[in-house]
């Protein structure tokens, strides 16, 4: 691997290598947490959707989704905008 | 003994001007319009033309031609051509660039170059073995309104400061004018501290004398990726701006969407980065990075867009000399695949390096440790 610096590519030290692998891992394991969160929301999502339907949401169910919303656990419009 | 300057072909005694009404300008106001420096066919025809006498502009001093013949054409031994004659301003000789072969009539025409030197007169369409000119042949080239030459760029300033400093100089050839060196220098005392001056531009004109530029945009450095490299580094920058600009179009190895893009200064990976980047869909999001050890400028294109697909790049760092913290504000662009309206996204960052150091390096690297593409694009401006 290669970095590049005013006009000339140098071949990347041990350490650089290292930091770019550690740079790597935390990415992917910050991208599959979101991934996570946005299977759960939408899960969650669903599931109101549903009972809203068939007419059975609870108070618990409005408690959750006021929550929901003000952002106490998940807030959902950030994370479903989250890209 | 000043000469009368002849008005083409007409004799002296046939114009209606003299010299007790016009006084030394030799030629009325429409004669002077109309004839002067103009090129004509000969009469009876040959392959030179005769060019009227007139008052020319060369570097800032009028000069006089007292008309004269070309020297002669020769025109192509098959195809056609246009050449140009013009008049050389620096030794007032009439003179012929000759044109490429087989050139078509087009608008604009296609013309050769002249020397710098040079005062166009007329173009002159020239056919196989042609045997004389006529006026049919000619394409007036006289530029009526002032010349066009360039400012003369003087020196460049190497130093910080203009305190006590002396601008050593040196004329190009085509600058000097009289007697001279051709170099000179302006005394400390005639030049005024103006802040940070180093690479500032000294030019002279004809017109206007010594002018110092005014406020530009100066490409510091730049490269064009040939292979896919981590990261992306402007170091040793000076000291001579107001401003950094870093302009870019990038994309990511990264096999999924969209790759966090990163700036470091001055190799920088303690915790003294603040920023935010706020990411405009349908809707948008906004996400913040307190005490990283590297700065948002925004995401960009990776493998799974559209190929040839690169996101621009837009980073502007402000004051980066200062002793004040750094601050930057950068701009990118998604359009990944365009399948959903989601796909096309615009993200607007900025940021704080919390240091008091100059900016001397700017590192770019993605989130993902991916690599930048070949054919990622990187120019670092200096503002002033």
């Amino acid at each position: 691997m290669k970095r590049w610096e005013n006009g000339k590519y140098i071949e990347l030290t041990a350490a650089e290598v290292k930091e770019i692998q550690q740079r790597a891992a935390l990415a992917a394991a910050e991208e599959a947490k979101a991934a996570a969160e946005i299977a759960t929301c939408q899960t969650q999502i669903e599931q109101l959707r549903q009972k809203a339907k068939e007419r059975r949401i609870s108070v618990d169910d409005l408690n959750d989704l006021v929550l929901a919303v003000l952002g106490d656990t998940i807030n959902v419009r950030d994370v479903l905008s989250e890209r | 003994m000043k000469r009368e300057i002849q008005a083409g072909f007409l004799p002296p005694s046939a114009l209606e001007w003299t010299r007790a009404n016009y006084g030394i300008s030799a030629l009325s106001v429409h004669e002077r319009a109309i004839s002067m420096l103009r090129a004509q066919a000969q009469n009876p025809p040959s392959l030179k033309l005769a060019v009227n006498g007139g008052v020319y502009s060369y570097r800032g001093r009028m000069r006089l031609f007292l008309s004269g013949v070309s020297p002669e054409f020769s025109p192509p031994a098959s195809g056609t051509r246009l050449d140009i004659l013009y008049l050389d301003g620096e030794s007032g000789e009439l003179a012929i660039v000759e044109g490429d072969a087989a050139v078509a009539i087009t608008d604009p025409l296609e013309l050769p170059d002249v020397p710098e030197v040079a005062i166009p007169l007329a173009a002159v369409y020239l056919g196989e073995d042609q045997e004389t000119i006529t006026e049919a042949d000619l394409y007036d080239l006289r530029s009526f309104l002032g010349d066009s030459h360039a400012p003369v760029t003087l020196g460049t300033f190497n130093n910080a400061s203009l305190n006590g400093q002396e601008l050593n100089y040196s004329l190009p050839d085509h600058a000097h004018q009289g007697s001279g060196a051709d170099g000179g220098q302006i005394e400390a005392a005639n030049l005024k501290s103006a802040g940070a001056m180093a690479g500032r531009v000294l030019t002279a004109d004809g017109y206007l004398g010594c002018s110092w530029e005014l406020a530009r945009c100066v490409l510091i450095n730049s490269v064009v990726l040939s292979s896919p490299t981590s990261g992306v580094t402007f170091s040793s920058i000076s000291n001579a701006y107001s401003d950094l600009l870093l302009t870019a179009v990038v994309r990511s190895s990264k096999s999924t969407v969209s790759d966090g893009l990163w700036i470091r200064f001055n190799a920088d990976t303690g915790s003294n980065y603040d920023s935010r980047v706020t990411t405009f869909l349908t809707s948008y999001t906004s996400g913040v990075n307190r005490a990283g050890t590297w700065g948002w400028v925004g995401y960009g294109e990776t493998a799974a867009s559209t190929s040839n697909a690169f996101s621009p790049v837009r980073v502007h760092i402000f004051s980066y000399t200062s002793a004040l913290w750094k601050t930057w504000w950068s701009e990118t662009w998604e359009r990944r695949t365009a399948a959903a309206n989601d796909d096309l996204i615009q993200r607007v960052s900025a940021g704080t390096w919390k240091s008091t150091s100059a900016v001397t390096s700017v590192t770019l690297l993605w989130q993902n440790g991916s690599n930048f593409v070949a054919d990622c694009r990187f120019y670092l401006w200096g503002l002033r």
